[in-house]
């Protein structure tokens, strides 16, 4: 179904201590690695994981993780203890790049430094563009109503304080949210573009705000301005229940599994047979099979499961998943390879689907840093391919993944999973 | 790129050479003359000094000296001035948009047919038309989008020239 943020956890089971496991690749977690040595000396850059492999951060004894992101070159990972009920402050742990502190507190330390920093209850979900990051969370001091908390590089007003400072180095919430929910109305699900931010609610809105020079807030007819806060999508026709976005354009679903499109769609991942420069409020996508089950949002392609099989269907340009002979279609093509896929995840020129059988499945652009987390090319033994153009199984046990934990970042990848022990 | 195994080059093939954009394959002459050019790293690079210590390196390594160099966060009339050819373009706003959201890297490059070779080194301004046609390019490895694609070349000697002033001149920054 709808691969909305889950706003109820299950529990874990009475009196049972969670265990954390988490799993990486891509730049900087090398640091992290189970076996590493100490960390590098702040002159050189941390240690990038070519392939999948466990890391170790330091949560606390028995605490559970509730979510994960990562944007440019910066994760973060929402930790928080597991034993009793939802927790009164959620710890996040960032690494990575934070000039512009998207990491959620200042700090001139080394990208293999963890910054720390603590928010009201529980977040549910994390999303991260290129240098901002966006919280969703819940707290039992605002009842029902979830909170986006935002920090980070705010050039294009991208964290919605409505105030024209350059970059907010803790995390406050989008207040201006609040005034604009209606009855019984609350967030549901954050995502960020590379300089934007989308926030979907409960009763089916899609607020924007950020960079919009190429239609990325769909503001309507004629509105390429940036917005400092947030700014009502322009005419959905039926309330939308899930979105994606990672670069310059955003998918939305409606309740009736129909896709929608808007952004930049250049290379024709619009799905409408055309390259268009900037669709600047939403358009219907045609894609034949229905309904639309998930999205993902690849910078220069799109792509979306769909029909009773789930099949992916990909559009756009780049790696495709369609071998190296494909790397560019103006209409909608499936991926009959994976099979009925459950899950899709998407950034800038790379994509990850979760097949039936609880495999992760990687392909995509430019292997820097590991990013495709493929050491190995199984058509050039033993060298790191450059761009891999068919989705290629990664090596994870499937009992490793939980799809709520997974965060798929420019070259960061990050999947997590807790487990309880008696 | 490998240097030190041209041919000569004649005095009248280097004249020549100076009435079209010399194609940025050709080889030159260890003994051509130097020309200069206006390089910039923009602003998502700068979110990350391990990429500019490393492209700084990968520049040396090419035999191209950089001769000045300045960090300035544009203003949006800067941006514009410097951009002013491309005012009718529809990308006009989104590139002041990006020139404008950080500091970047102005860097005056000097070496022989550097106005050429700086826009191979670097590639076209499509990341990932790159990363598939022309991988080991500059924007292959470090630019992120068609709008975010990381580097500035000048187009020739008489852009060359405009853009240092600009960019050097203390009275515009």
């Amino acid at each position: 179904m709808i691969t909305l943020a889950r706003l109820d956890l299950p529990r874990l089971r009475p009196h049972a201590r969670a265990l954390a496991t988490l799993t990486a690749w891509g730049a900087y977690v090398g640091a992290f690695a189970d076996g590493a040595s100490s960390p590098p000396p702040p002159r050189l850059e941390p240690a990038s994981l070519d392939a999948p492999a466990r890391i170790t951060l330091p949560l606390a004894d028995g605490a559970r993780i509730y979510a994960v992101g990562a944007g440019v070159r910066h994760a973060l990972v929402a930790a928080a203890d597991g034993a009793g009920g939802a927790p009164a402050r959620t710890q996040l742990l960032g690494f990575g790049l934070n000039r512009r502190g998207q990491l959620g507190a200042a700090s001139t330390a080394p990208p293999a430094a963890l910054v720390r920093s603590t928010v009201p209850g529980r977040v549910v979900q994390i999303a991260c563009g290129r240098e901002h990051s966006a919280l969703l969370t819940r707290s039992p001091a605002r009842g029902r109503r979830a909170a986006v908390m935002t920090c980070g590089a705010n050039a294009h007003g991208q964290l919605g304080y409505a105030t024209a400072e350059p970059f907010g180095d803790c995390w406050r919430p989008v207040a201006a949210l609040d005034r604009l929910m209606l009855a019984g109305e609350t967030a549901a699900k954050v995502q960020c573009g590379l300089d934007h931010t989308l926030v979907l609610t409960t009763r089916g809105r899609v607020f924007a705000m950020g960079w919009g020079a190429d239609g990325q807030l769909g503001a309507g007819p004629g509105a390429t301005g940036d917005a400092a806060g947030p700014v009502l999508v322009h005419g959905l026709p039926r309330p939308v229940v899930d979105i994606a976005a990672s670069t310059d354009f955003a998918l939305a679903v409606d309740a009736a599994g129909a896709l929608y499109y808007w952004g930049n769609a250049e290379y024709g991942q619009a799905m409408t047979g055309a390259r268009i420069d900037q669709v600047l409020a939403p358009i219907r996508a045609r894609l034949a099979p229905a309904p639309v089950v998930a999205i993902a949002a690849a910078g220069t392609l799109a792509l979306a499961v769909a029909g009773a099989d789930r099949s992916l269907y990909v559009c756009g340009y780049g790696a495709l998943g369609l071998g190296p002979e494909r790397t560019a279609t103006l209409e909608p093509l499936s991926i009959p390879a994976l099979g009925a896929v459950s899950r899709i995840w998407a950034t800038t020129d790379r994509c990850l689907a979760l097949d039936a059988a609880g495999r992760l499945h990687s392909w995509g652009l430019a292997n820097a840093a590991g990013r495709l987390g493929l050491a190995s090319d199984p058509a050039h033994e033993g060298a790191l391919p450059a761009n891999v153009f068919a989705p290629q199984p990664l090596p994870i046990d499937p009992g490793d993944i939980d799809p709520d934990l997974v965060a798929l970042g420019n070259d960061i990848a990050l999947v997590a999973k807790n487990s309880a022990v008696d | 790129m490998v240097l030190g195994q041209r041919p000569a080059v004649t005095t009248a093939m280097r004249h020549a050479r100076r009435s079209y954009v010399i194609p940025a394959s050709a080889q030159t002459s260890d003994d051509s003359p130097d020309e200069a050019t206006l390089a910039i790293l923009k602003p998502d690079l700068l979110a990350n000094p391990f990429t500019v210590a490393s492209i700084l390196d990968e520049i040396h390594s090419h035999n191209i000296t950089i001769s000045r160099r300045k960090q300035v966060h544009w203003t949006w009339a800067q941006a514009g001035e410097f951009y002013s050819e491309h005012r009718e373009r529809f990308f006009y706003q989104r590139l002041l948009g990006y020139m404008t959201s950080g500091p970047i890297l102005a860097l005056e490059l000097r070496a022989p047919q550097v106005i050429a070779r700086w826009r191979q080194l670097i590639g076209s301004t499509h990341p990932a038309r790159m990363r598939i046609n022309n991988p080991t390019c500059l924007r292959a490895k470090w630019g992120l989008t068609d709008t975010r694609n990381s580097f500035h070349g000048s187009d020739s000697s008489e852009s060359a020239a405009r853009e240092i002033a600009f960019v050097f001149s203390s009275l515009k920054t």
